[in-house]
């Protein structure tokens, strides 16, 4: 079963504040995608990506402080119903490192490519959120093709 | 085994895209500015990050004008040695879309993360060079990490 993975390293930010970054709606809308809902474990949040490009609901599944986040996607496109989106946080001297995880797709069609260059996108919004104040979120996010 | 893939489009003909990738003066614009060989079908391509010894070596197993480059990882990181990378562009109406696939890793290792998200940083320095932006290759490449380049 094919994956999306991807690592980014944060400077100067704690594990503490990217686990936030990942695990509140203001933060999530701050480097992915408007993004509403139950915030505490079992709730469901909707990641909004603008007009004529519809939404995603995932439930949150697993919350451990400042080491792990883990979604269940419960609505969105057919690709990615029943898929799984992991975040493991752990430090390394001066750098809070994320280990992301999106698992559980059927194959590698061409949507599961283009997912994978986004969410690199969407890393690096997460690492530019907690470095510097300011991330690149939808609709401000880094255009990867016309898709 | 695991796979990293990526997919960008590039307001770009479909030949652009492939001379950069398939000539060693095109390839500095997109992985890095220092490359020793050739690229032609069963010659090596090296690839210098900042060290005197390549970090990658490749051998070109497949050119096929404006469709695809295909090449096989036969010295680098333990972990590339016999993995096979291969771009095959698709020319759509208005883009030129790259199917990126870096295949065959042995296990899905923290270091394997670390190449997707970076893959995925010089996949969209490709686009940016190829659209009148700045490329990203090294040693203009976009930090994901302190720890790791």
């Amino acid at each position: 079963v094919p994956d999306i993975l991807h690592r980014i390293g944060a400077t100067d930010a704690s594990p503490d504040q990217v686990y936030r970054a990942i695990t509140t709606c203001d933060g999530v809308s701050a480097w992915m995608t408007p993004t509403t809902g139950e915030e505490d474990l079992g709730g469901v949040l909707r990641h909004s990506f603008g007009e004529g490009k519809g939404s995603v609901d995932v439930e949150v599944v697993e919350l451990r402080p400042a080491e792990r986040v883990r979604w269940s996607v419960v609505d969105g496109p057919p690709q990615w119903l029943g898929t799984n989106i992991t975040f493991d946080i752990k430090q390394d001297g001066d750098t809070t490192v994320v280990l992301f995880r999106h698992d559980g797709w059927a194959e590698p069609d061409e949507f599961m490519h283009h997912c994978s260059t986004k969410w690199g996108m969407f890393m690096l919004s997460l690492k530019m959120l907690v470095e510097t104040g300011t991330g690149r979120p939808v609709p401000d996010d880094v255009p990867i093709g016309n898709w | 085994m695991p796979d990293i893939r990526h997919r960008v489009g590039i307001a770009a003909p479909a030949q652009r895209v492939y001379s950069t990738l398939a000539t060693e003066d095109g390839l500095t614009d997109f992985w890095t500015d220092h490359i020793d060989g050739h690229s032609e079908v069963g010659g090596k391509l090296s690839f210098y990050f900042g060290f005197p010894e390549p970090a990658a070596e490749m051998e070109v197993v497949e050119l096929v004008p404006g469709e695809r480059v295909r090449w096989r990882c036969v010295e680098g990181p333990a972990e590339w040695v016999d993995t096979t990378i291969t771009f095959d562009l698709k020319d759509t109406d208005d883009e030129t879309v790259v199917l990126f696939t870096h295949a065959d890793w042995p296990a899905p290792a923290e270091f394997m993360h670390h190449c997707s998200t970076k893959w995925a940083t010089f996949l969209l320095g490709l686009r940016s060079g190829l659209e009148g932006g700045t490329s990203t290759a090294y040693p203009n490449d976009v930090a994901i990490s302190h720890s790791w380049r």
